[in-house]
């Protein structure tokens, strides 16, 4: 019998460098754009060197992001092989771990549905390239946050292991909250999203010019 | 054409030079980093053990030379080390040979029924308690079938930081003789119980033959007298053997409780008994069970926002392309 754990590692690995891949790319997007709008063309070498590696970043992202998310996808079928659904129900750290990777496929996904609706338009308009920039990096905080309770939940040390500590957070503890907070948190966020979504094209005027953020 | 794919290529290279970099912390771990299940050779050569260098020495107490076949013995072993290292670990490994390979006890026919730490084997990890201190590993293991005499080997495993094992140390033979049970003696099959709750009384099962009356003995670890009480026959099993209940009463605080079972029998109007070796329970708090209806909730909340984010930029990108095109003509 195929030890399901190696499946598992790999998925993980899988993830873990192509989320990471595109996080480095969304990064230098995102100097590449605030070094247009302040510096413009002036840099060089350097500056033609980012802009080129500006350029590749843009499909690379699209790539890797898509292949993350398989992974990480992958990574809790074979997760759920090595805990079984009725043991993780019980167990803090593990519903922890599933929340976190759920959060990250969440935020990655709208990187990539936004990607695939504007294409390399998602980059150029400043309203797009914010929600890519907010989302990808949401997603790549939530993925490393889960790779860390991950190793935690496999015995090993996680290279986190003193921020937790500085911040003072217990990956074995729940990290549900309250019910009363839960409702209240719930109907803010279904409120702001509403106004948000219906206020949106307003938003758009207020946040950019036409003009585009990157050449 | 040819400068743009050298490009790429230089790129795509540069790509994976950092994605290489980004992997040089991955170690395989499986089998040594953690109490399992492990020969020794798996346990020390392409996996990490636990990270303490420097010399020792180990004593090992057997609590009988001579065990009957199917019952249980007690090995305990006593780590001193001289020196540490930073994760400040002790690994021990319980072994039926030197070989390295197919070293298991289980290979001997020996079960690993507790291990130190609550488990069932035969490699376990205890955190040190400091140079020149003793740490103590605790095995209990039911006899092999056939008798004999056999031999049990322990090794200790310390590793270091450059993944070199310093010190891998190992015991003389142990010597085990396994006799044949005398007939009529009566044999309990017990699972052993290593973990119970404050507050709640702790369920003790055994599978007994041939016995007319079974004793669940126990006491708070520290204590000197055990307690009795006398465990229940409710349910008949095969082979004219019966399944005995028993409760350890509830404990108020953390402790450490230890308990054997003792089976009588009468042959020929000569009593006679068979017991089982001292097994270790940790009384632990209750651990909680999460609210998984409000962590659904809690999940669905992040969907929601991850939802209005995309919506509400979709809606801005979009709007903010119809307006480019109309200032376009």
């Amino acid at each position: 019998m195929v030890d399901m754990s190696s499946f598992h590692s790999v998925t993980i690995e899988l993830h873990g460098g192509a989320l990471t891949l595109a996080a480095i790319c969304i990064g230098i997007k995102v100097i590449d754009i605030f070094w247009n709008r302040v510096l413009g063309d002036r840099g060089g070498k350097f500056r033609q060197g980012l802009k080129k590696a500006s350029e590749y970043s843009t499909p690379t992202i699209l790539l890797a992001s898509i292949f993350g998310v398989v992974g990480l996808v992958l990574s809790g079928i074979t997760g759920s092989y090595l805990i079984p659904v009725e043991t993780a129900a019980k167990s803090p750290i593990a519903l922890n771990k599933i929340m976190i990777a759920i959060f990250a496929t969440e935020f990655w996904t709208v990187m990539i549905a936004t990607n695939l609706i504007f294409w390399e338009e998602a980059w150029i308009r400043r309203q797009t390239a914010i929600v890519m920039v907010m989302s990808g990096g949401l997603g790549y905080v939530f993925s490393i946050m889960g790779g860390s309770i991950g190793g935690t939940m496999g015995g090993k040390v996680s290279i986190l292991e003193p921020v937790w500590e500085l911040l003072g957070v217990d990956l074995h503890s729940s990290w549900i909250l309250s019910s009363e907070i839960l409702v209240a948190l719930a109907a803010i966020v279904t409120v702001v999203g509403i106004l948000l979504v219906a206020y949106s094209v307003k938003l758009a005027e207020i946040v950019g010019s036409v003009r585009k953020v990157s050449d | 054409m040819n400068r743009e794919i050298k490009h790429y290529g230089l790129v795509v290279a540069l790509l994976l030079v950092c994605l290489g970099l980004l992997t040089t912390s991955l170690e395989a771990y499986s089998g040594g980093w953690q109490d399992g299940d492990t020969d020794y050779n798996c346990g020390t050569s392409c996996h990490q053990g636990g990270l303490n260098q420097g010399a020792g020495t180990i004593d090992v107490v057997l609590d009988t030379p001579s065990v009957l076949s199917g019952q249980t013995l007690t090995i305990t072993v006593n780590v001193t080390e001289t020196q540490l290292g930073t994760d400040r670990l002790v690994g021990v490994f319980l072994l039926s040979s030197k070989t390295g390979s197919g070293d298991h006890p289980s290979s001997q026919g020996w079960t690993i029924t507790q291990d130190p730490n609550g488990g069932t084997v035969n490699y376990v990890e205890k955190e040190s308690p400091g140079s020149g201190e003793t740490v103590s590993f605790k095995w209990t293991l039911k006899a092999p079938l056939a008798w004999g005499d056999y031999e049990l080997f322990v090794r200790v495993h310390h590793g270091s930081l450059a993944k070199n094992p310093l010190w891998e140390d190992h015991s003389g033979s142990i010597s085990v003789e396994v006799t044949p049970l005398p007939a009529g003696t009566p044999e309990i099959d017990h699972q052993a119980v290593s973990l119970g709750y404050i507050g709640e009384n702790t369920p003790i099962e055994a599978y007994v033959v041939n016995a007319t009356r079974v004793v669940l003995n126990w006491r708070v670890a520290g204590e000197i007298q055990y307690n009795s009480s006398e465990m229940t026959n409710t349910t008949e099993v095969s082979d004219g053997g019966w399944k005995f209940e028993g409760e350890i009463p509830a404990q108020s605080s953390i402790a450490q409780v230890e308990y054997f079972i003792v089976a009588y029998h009468e042959l020929n109007g000569d009593p006679i008994q068979a017991d089982t070796s001292v097994y270790t329970i940790s009384i632990e708090p209750k651990p909680e069970v999460p609210n998984t209806t409000a962590w659904t909730i809690q999940i669905i909340i992040v969907s929601e926002i991850a939802l209005f984010i995309l919506i509400a930029g979709v809606r801005m990108g979009k709007a903010r392309g119809k307006k480019e095109d109309e200032q376009n003509g």
